[in-house]
């Protein structure tokens, strides 16, 4: 497998010798110079994928070569490294199109991190996201999968809790679909026409919340500019879907306690209260008896919430759904990719049902979506998901040796984007980030034209 | 000669290596709120155009996103909906310097995580950053515990 080729200046000798080190351990070709000038004789010269430079350099400097690197290049990934963590030339650097910066004493795990990043999902990243941003506004809503008994038994409940008012309190370790059914049971309900405001209770600083939640009016602190309705009343009328309820502090719960109780709420900087009408749904992946236990979680808050509740079992207890989730996901990115995977292969569906998924679906999800992009074959092999392969374990990206080729990838999502939009070459290239004359380029490498 | 840690470990997307990107048509007030925190030690990077920051978080993981809801190509909930395709668990602050009940509503279905009015109270914004930090860091401690 081709090896990818990097790029080093510095002027500093023990830092291109540990550079070169380094990258050449960690399987990169290494091509190391001392000065801007002799990295631009290099380029002109020669094929690079990426850049490590050093931002001060006597004669021509980092930011110059960085220029003469886009210009002769756009498509080189430029790294640069600052002896000192000045701000401003750091997003000067970014802005001219540097791809990162790295600060000074290098630190090898982030150096490392940052390559593998760089090149091998370089191209990836960028042109999937592309693509699904592109068409993730028409992706359907999204549904709830499974036929398990135990989801079976979560879709009957979100059907019949879509028809009461009552609060619900959804359970389940991270990934298993919370949010799914939270917004499954709104948009069964009759409140479906009105809002579903999502809150994250553990993103919100304590300090915060309670304007977050209620409002503010106008002076109400600092910062306190105009009057803000907050969370309930932005609801009002529909649903407030608590994510993360366990992460409330003791004070907020009290609050939420009343206002639940007497339906009325009252804005941080006034004394006066206001009527609300909205729904309940929480989700914790904590346990609230525990937190109950332990005094974290008001007792009486709980038993407010928790007058339905849903418990989602974790995915290692449900493994005979993963084909079906496998199927839905790769029927989704099929259709976002345009591509026609067809399935996957026994031992890769057999890797996946091996494995624990601490993640749950999200993790799945992740695992398959990755498969996918780097697989580029007819169906996802054992050989795609390399992490699952070797250990068992998808804790670390996988290396280069382990995965199918860039180019192979690279040669399908052209294939998809020629696909999609035929002969207009210009738009198949936009679609996928590149220039017009990139796009040439690679047609003519990969024969496509 | 410089000093440097060889023990590699795989905490790839760790908050320290995340951006948080500053959109706002009004492109001082996106430069002064990054400049702050840069000065916090931040990855901070501002930008007056939703394609751009569309660019940045196509190469770089974000951890968060401070949007106006307007910008200078695009409407700000145009923008978190683009973030979100490429980071569906991205924590999104709404900023904006129009007080009607209307565009609150719309910023808080999207599911942002906090309704900022303009001018900033800074340490307001500096507060919700640190609080997705210090979650993203237990939650990457979380993993690798399990
Ligand atoms: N039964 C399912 N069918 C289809 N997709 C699913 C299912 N369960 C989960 N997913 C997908 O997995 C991902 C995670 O789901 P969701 O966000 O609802 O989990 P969560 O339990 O709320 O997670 P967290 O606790 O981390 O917020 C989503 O992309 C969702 O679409």
């Amino acid at each position: 497998m081709e090896r990818a080729r990097v790029l080093v200046a510095d002027d500093d000798a023990d830092i291109r010798e540990l550079l070169s080190d380094a990258l050449t351990q960690w399987g990169y070709d290494v091509i190391a110079v001392g000065s801007g000038r002799e990295a631009v004789a290099r380029i002109t010269r020669e094929l690079f994928d990426a850049a490590l430079v050093d931002i001060w350099m006597p004669g021509v400097d980092g930011l110059q070569l960085l220029d003469e690197i886009k210009r002769h290049n756009a498509a080189i990934d430029v790294v640069m490294m600052t002896g000192d963590p000045m701000v401003s030339t750091a997003v000067q650097a970014l802005k001219s199109g540097a791809y990162d910066y790295l600060v000074k004493p290098l630190n090898l795990d982030e150096l490392r991190h940052l390559m593998r990043r760089v090149l091998e999902k370089r191209f990836l990243t960028r042109e999937v996201s592309t693509l699904r941003t592109k068409l993730g506004e028409h992706l359907a809503e999204k549904e709830l999968v499974g036929a398990s008994p135990q989801m079976a038994r979560v879709k009957e409940l979100v059907a019949r809790v879509a028809e009461s008012d009552s609060p619900v309190l959804v359970e389940g370790e991270s990934g298993t679909g919370k949010e799914l059914v939270a917004s499954a049971i709104h948009r069964r309900s009759a409140r479906a026409k009105r809002p579903l405001v999502p809150v994250n209770c553990g993103a919100i600083p304590a300090e915060l919340m309670e304007s977050e939640f209620f409002g503010h009016v106008k002076g109400a602190f600092t910062g306190a500019v105009a009057d803000a309705l907050g969370l309930f009343r932005s609801a009002n009328g529909g649903t407030l879907f608590l994510d993360e309820v366990a992460e409330l502090p003791q004070a907020l719960q009290a609050k939420l306690l009343r206002v639940l109780e007497a339906k009325e709420i009252r804005p941080v900087g006034t004394t006066k209260t206001l009527a609300v009408d909205v729904r309940i749904i929480a989700a914790t992946n904590k346990d609230l008896e525990e937190a109950i236990k332990s005094g974290s979680f008001r007792q009486d808050l709980y038993y407010r919430l928790n007058v339905v509740r849903i418990a989602l079992p974790p995915l290692r207890e449900r493994k005979a759904e993963i084909p079906a989730l496998v199927t839905h996901f790769l029927r989704q990115l099929n259709e976002r990719f345009c591509r026609d995977v067809r399935g996957i292969a026994p031992d890769a569906l057999a890797a996946l049902q091996a494995y624990d998924f601490p993640g749950n679906v999200r993790e799945l999800e992740n695992i398959f979506e990755r498969a996918y992009a780097l697989g580029a074959h007819h169906e996802i092999t054992l050989a795609d998901l390399p992490d699952l392969a070797s250990t068992g374990m998808p804790a670390a990206p996988a290396t280069g040796e382990s995965l199918p080729t860039l180019d192979q990838a690279e040669r399908d999502l052209i294939a998809a984007s020629l696909r999609r939009y035929g002969k207009d070459k210009e738009k198949a290239a936009r679609a996928l980030g590149l220039t017009v004359r990139t796009f040439y380029r690679r047609l003519k490498k990969f024969g496509l034209s | 000669m410089m000093r440097m840690r060889l023990v590699c470990s795989d905490e790839d997307e760790s908050s320290a290596r995340r951006w948080i990107v500053v959109a706002d048509a009004d492109q001082d007030a996106a430069n002064l709120l990054a400049g702050y925190l840069l000065y916090q030690r931040f990855r901070a990077y501002p930008t007056g155009r939703g394609s751009e920051a569309l660019r940045v978080a196509r190469v770089h993981p974000l951890s968060l996103a401070v949007i106006d809801v307007q910008l200078a190509d695009m409407a700000g909930r145009e923008l978190f909906q683009r973030l979100r395709a490429i980071d569906p668990a991205l924590p999104v602050i709404m900023t904006t310097a129009d007080f009607g009940a209307a565009t609150e509503m719309d910023a808080r279905r999207l599911g942002i995580i906090q309704y900022v009015q303009k001018p900033f109270d800074f340490r307001r914004l500096e507060l919700v950053a640190r609080r997705i930090h210090t979650m993203r860091s237990r939650l990457a401690a979380g993993v690798t515990e399990g």
